[in-house]
């Protein structure tokens, strides 16, 4: 028997001593790190964080650790969790099936296509269901829509979830993509995915494998999702940083159809190129 | 004293000792006591930080030994970005001819530094091959601009004729280009930030990386390094001798009481170990090893500005000093409303007029240079407070340029290691210190892990 509270325990384990530069690669341990840039707030205020490349995973966390992360986890934007998503990530479910959503936003966007799909699935969600069950292999598909990055301990989360699956069962991870071309434009400082003070760690495809095996699940599928948003939320940032008047935010990051067209066609290409925005991971319990 | 102690299990369970609770001493301390290791610090003064102390005054004037910038990198790493303030402007100038020319763009106004340095870039190949650090300068910036603004000013810093200095003084980032220069200008009056150009040289630089100021001073910085290890730091305590064994570290003499260490961790100045260290000659050589002695003065004035830059270089030898920074520009609060303080510093050697004039005297003859530079400013000069110190910066002389060289890669006595400026005798900055100090700590922990 697991019970739901040590999941729980491990996501609201978000409180941790300050100090000064992070020991280890929260994702391999190693303490073979490289400064990469830093994150902070983009309201003009000094705090911040060095931006951290681990040596071995190359995957990025931030150091310190702050004490208590601010704000939420980010959410999806509804854009990217498409229905054909969601069916390539459900294909093979049984109608009756368990699904568990972590701490994340993408419950509503289950409960949607599973409407328009007509199944009978139970769909819970960590946050605000009281009806998860406390019993080990029970869930089908458990999904962490960026909530990895803001754990503090991501590989024993995934042991936690690994044993909650029923046999056969899956979990899928979206994040941010440290490997992604928005990326190595804008993560120095102001890349999107950073959601400073609220993410502690970000994951190449590279490290993602690395976490799945650490944890004791098979790796189905490393894949790249398309999220031009991160584009615009980026620019945005860097304006708002470099202190550019609010009108000019809005028009670049605003609703206005030109940027979007053209952070589309730009996201567009890093996805052709394998870099795009977001990764996706299917991690399957044998 | 025969060895080092050991615990049940014959390892060696003997603290390591920290010479020094500077920015590199607490660094290292720092850094090996959260992973486990048993260090104890000693430090010769009433407290910590030493020279990066700020003392402030009753009328509101805080006086620091050189410019206490550091960058929002380094604030970031220790923890203490929330109590800082981020510094919106910085520049330099170089003052020649009765005139100041912007550094590093103003000076290409100049046609005869163009079209000089223009000539030196058109003798390919000629920049790898300097041996000495004016020939550096003058295959890379061309004779004009080396003669009158480069060789002067490292010749009045260092002490000796540019010739005899090692082309490893000129410091990395100023061989990255303009472009690069350029870009970090650009991003700095963009970003509305003094983006750090020249002051990181173990981190790349970019647009994301500015200068910052602690709101306590630099002595915030110690502060924050020294947390968690109060029980560990033994100040007003002298260490008199390191004992070396079969060359290798045994034991430290502090206060007249003998002690055994696993290892030292070093922040004294190179040409003091050979007298420091005992039971070994192999640091011998590095009694040679010569530190240009500096003359630092912090003199008042009314009115704010007074200089046309924050950093003013001045390379004609007919002035005492080579550099004048009013830090008031940068860091407004340094100096009470309608004030400003300037900061000189004077090259010169411990046995000179300059060494031994009193404070007051000091600040006359600066102020009689000043008046000559910037009319009016003996009329508003309010006095001066002044430091000495024997160890300014190290000299890196060709002379002994391989036995440095060879420091980089440690020391050949095992179990002893040496941080910070004067420690690794090197032309580190602030960030540096802790970049380096981390490194070297790294190369500890493995000898430390293996040793046992």
């Amino acid at each position: 028997m697991l019970a739901k509270n040590q999941v729980n325990d491990i996501l609201s384990s978000r409180v941790e001593s300050g100090g000064t530069l992070y020991l280890h690669c929260p994702i391999c341990e190693s303490d073979v790190g490289e400064t990469e840039g830093l994150a902070g707030p983009m309201d003009g205020s000094p705090d911040g964080v060095v931006i951290m490349r681990c040596g071995e995973c190359t995957s990025i966390y931030l150091s310190p650790a702050r004490d208590v992360l601010g704000g939420s986890p980010p959410s999806l934007p509804v854009s990217v969790l498409r229905m054909n998503r969601i069916r390539t990530w459900t294909r093979g479910l049984p109608s009756t099936a368990r699904v568990l959503c972590v701490d994340c936003a993408s419950e509503r966007h289950l409960r949607a296509f599973a409407r328009a799909a007509g199944t009978d699935w139970a769909i819970e969600g960590t946050e605000s269901n009281s009806r998860i069950s406390h019993s080990s292999d029970s869930y089908d598909l458990i999904v962490l829509s960026h909530t990895l990055e803001s754990v503090r301990e991501p590989v024993e989360l995934l042991r936690h979830l690994k044993l909650l699956l029923a046999s056969g069962g899956r979990v899928v991870v979206i994040v941010s993509n440290v490997g992604s071309t928005g990326f190595r434009v804008f993560g120095g400082r102001h890349w999107s995915g950073y959601e400073y003070p609220a993410t502690r760690q970000h994951f190449n495809a590279d490290a993602l494998h690395r976490l799945g095996k650490n944890a004791g699940l098979s790796v189905r599928n490393v894949t790249t999702m398309f999220a031009s948003q991160s584009w615009l939320r980026s620019v945005k940032n860097w304006f708002r940083d470099w202190g550019v008047v609010e009108g000019w935010v809005s028009v670049v990051a605003g609703r206005w159809l030109v940027p979007q067209v053209i952070a589309a066609a730009i996201e567009g290409l890093a996805q052709l190129r394998g870099r795009g925005s977001l990764l996706v991971a299917e991690l399957e319990k044998e | 004293m025969a060895s080092a102690a050991k615990d049940a299990n014959g390892q060696n369970d003997a603290r390591i000792a920290v010479l020094g609770a500077g920015i590199a001493g607490l660094t290292a301390a720092n850094d090996l006591h959260r992973r486990g290791l048993p260090v104890q610090v000693y430090e010769a003064g009433k407290a910590i930080a030493g020279m990066a102390q700020s003392v402030k005054d009753e009328r509101g004037f805080t006086y620091d030994f050189g410019a206490h910038l550091i960058t929002n990198r380094l604030a970031a790493a220790l923890g203490v970005s929330a109590n800082c303030h981020t510094v919106t402007h910085y520049d330099e100038t170089v003052f020649l001819g009765g005139k100041t020319y912007s550094f590093p763009f103003g000076l290409l106004r100049s046609p005869k530094f163009v079209l000089s340095a223009v000539k030196s870039r058109l003798a390919l190949g000629s920049s790898n091959a300097a041996d000495s650090a004016a020939d550096w300068y003058r295959a890379n910036y061309g004779h004009k601009m080396a003669d009158e603004v480069a060789i002067p000013l490292v010749e009045a810093w260092s002490g000796v004729p540019a010739e005899d200095l090692s082309s490893s003084v000129i410091p990395p980032h100023v061989d990255r280009g303009i472009s690069n220069i350029l870009k970090l200008k650009v991003s700095g009056w963009a970003s509305g930030r003094a983006v750090a150009n020249g002051f990181s040289r173990e981190k790349a630089e970019s647009s994301h990386i500015w200068h910052m100021y602690p709101k306590g001073g630099v002595v915030e910085l110690c502060q924050k390094l020294a947390t968690g290890l109060e029980d560990n730091i033994a100040v007003e305590t002298r260490i008199e001798a390191i004992m070396v064994e079969n060359e290798r570290v045994v034991g430290v003499r502090a206060n007249g009481h003998d002690q055994d260490v696993a290892a030292v961790v070093s922040t004294a100045p190179l040409h003091i170990l050979p007298k420091l260290v005992q039971g070994t000659t192999s640091l011998d050589h590095l009694a040679r090893f010569r530190y240009r002695p500096m003359v630092l003065g912090s003199l008042r004035f009314k009115g704010r500005p007074l200089l046309p830059a924050v950093t003013t270089w001045v390379p004609e030898r007919e002035y005492p000093f080579f550099r004048l920074t009013e830090v008031p520009q940068s860091v407004p609060w340094l100096a009470p409303e309608g004030m400003t303080i300037i900061n000189v510093d004077i090259g010169c050697e411990t046995n000179s007029d300059y060494y031994k004039m009193d404070d007051e005297a000091i600040g006359e003859l600066c102020v009689e240079h000043l008046e000559q530079m910037f009319p009016g400013a003996r009329h508003r000069y309010d006095g001066c407070r002044v430091v000495r110190t024997p160890i300014g910066y190290p000299v890196y002389l060709r002379e002994y340029e391989a036995q440095r060289h060879a420091l980089e890669s440690g020391f050949p006595i095992e179990g002893l290691y040496s941080v910070g400026r004067n420690g690794e005798f090197a032309h580190v900055l602030m960030e540096d210190i802790y970049w380096r100090t981390l490194e070297r700590m790294k190369e500890l922990r493995a000898w430390y892990t293996s040793a046992r």
